[in-house]
């Protein structure tokens, strides 16, 4: 058997690997032998510096696209699912995995430095005008209430082309409200409103569009409000709110999953 | 556990196992070279893994198993035939080691200064909360070795620190 010294067997105290016997033997030690403190002081010292070494290394980016390879891997050959799990198409899958990690606290540094900043276009820029003008309607936010979502998701999908769920977001504190129909480029848009506590507006529309295939998260700003616009099964997406007020990325996570 | 499940906890895990690239390594582009490769490799033997255990432990083992293979092909290229894993980790710990403490000016200098064979148990130990028996698992050595190389690590990381503050 191995025989360890004092130091040793300190560095495996600090670590709870010394059997009970022995670790009762090191701390009556403790209690009397300034020197077997000291020693022990030191390596917890070292520990501690070690461990706010690694501690930034958490921090670190993790290369989008590493994420993305894995999520867009195709793992199903032979695969059972679950008889209550919906399979979803690629981005479901893609959102499913953004909105773990977003909502883990992992989007913060996987999208850091590559999101778009750059004013909204298109489509999205007339949405902002609707957004100014709406988002200050307070009783009059919405055509349709609340009360009335099953007829909202058929009025509004059926008009606009693209079927949808509309989303639960009250886990970010939002409540929704109700929905509007509007026109952007010639088409028509479902705008489904939601408000804070405080009677913030949050907008999630969506257009149908003839893009063959999904688009991951793009984020734009024109200063007074923030966007976060995504495209999957046959629509344009974009969740709108008042600049800086808002983690949207992680909302839009939400969103893109339930909708 | 289906695939979506499985790839979802392995992007949970990336930044733990970029970390742990990284005390692999010591090389920024040479851990995110690291990861990519093990995560292709766990993507395709997926229905290997053994759903009943950690994940963060299959995929710390395809990490260094795959860091082993690498620094062996490296010897090879380098016309220096095949060598040991471990004599290689310590080659590259020495020659780090040397460079590092003439620099250490910081805590993450200190740490990075640390071999590979000593780094590695340190961080599975200290950072991850894995005990001796599951890192000395991880890692392929006896649960003494991870014992010993992680006083060795505190010991070294002493020295450092009282000769920096020597210097100062």
């Amino acid at each position: 058997m191995i025989q360890l010294d004092l130091s040793q067997r300190l560095s495996a105290y600090l670590d709870g690997e010394l059997d009970p016997a022995d670790a009762a033997e090191i701390e009556t030690l403790l209690a009397n032998d300034l020197e077997a403190q000291a020693e022990l002081d030191a390596l917890m010292m070292a520990d501690t510096s070690a461990q706010e070494y690694y501690a930034e290394e958490l921090d670190a980016p993790v290369p989008f696209d590493l994420a993305k390879m894995i999520m867009t891997a195709d793992l199903e050959d032979g695969t059972p699912v679950p008889a209550n799990t919906q399979r979803r198409p690629i981005w479901g899958m893609l959102a499913a995995g953004l909105a773990v990690f977003m909502i883990g606290g992992f989007g913060g540094y996987t999208f850091k430095g590559q999101t778009q900043t750059a004013e909204p276009k298109g489509w999205i820029a007339a949405i902002a005008e609707y957004h100014a003008v709406y988002a200050s309607q307070g009783r009059h936010l919405v055509e349709v209430g609340a009360d009335e979502s099953d007829h909202i998701e058929t009025w509004l999908g059926n008009t606009i082309g693209a079927s949808f769920t509309i989303p639960d977001l009250t886990s970010h504190g939002l409540t929704f409200e109700g929905g509007r129909l509007v026109v952007a480029n010639g088409k028509p848009v479902a705008q489904l409103m939601y408000t804070t506590a405080d009677g913030t507006v949050i907008a999630l529309c969506l257009q149908a569009t003839s893009k063959s295939g999904p688009a991951p998260f793009a984020e734009t700003s024109n200063g007074e409000f923030d966007f976060v616009s995504w495209t999957d099964d046959g629509a344009d997406h974009v969740l709108i709110g008042p600049s800086d007020l808002f983690d949207l990325s992680e909302i839009a996570g939400t969103a893109a999953l339930e909708i | 556990m289906n695939a979506d499940q499985f790839k979802s906890e392995m992007i949970d895990l990336l930044p733990r196992l970029r970390r742990f690239a990284l005390t692999l390594t010591k090389s920024g582009p040479d851990a995110d070279d690291l990861l990519q490769d093990a995560c292709s490799a766990a993507l395709q033997k997926w229905k290997q893994y053994d759903a009943s255990q950690p994940l963060d432990r299959w995929m710390f083992r395809i990490l260094r198993n795959h860091w082993i293979s690498e620094i062996r092909k490296r010897k090879v290229r380098q016309g220096e035939g095949q060598v040991p894993a471990d004599e290689e980790t310590v080659e590259l710990s020495v020659q780090s080691t040397a460079i590092d403490v003439l620099a250490a000016q910081q805590v993450r200098q200190k740490v990075t200064a640390l071999g590979t064979d000593l780094a590695q148990p340190l961080m599975l130990v200290c950072a991850e909360g894995f005990s001796y028996k599951e890192a000395a698992e991880m890692l392929d050595v006896p649960i003494g070795t991870v014992m010993s190389r992680i006083h060795r690590a505190r010991k070294l990381l002493l020295t450092e620190m009282n000769a920096q503050e020597n210097i100062q």
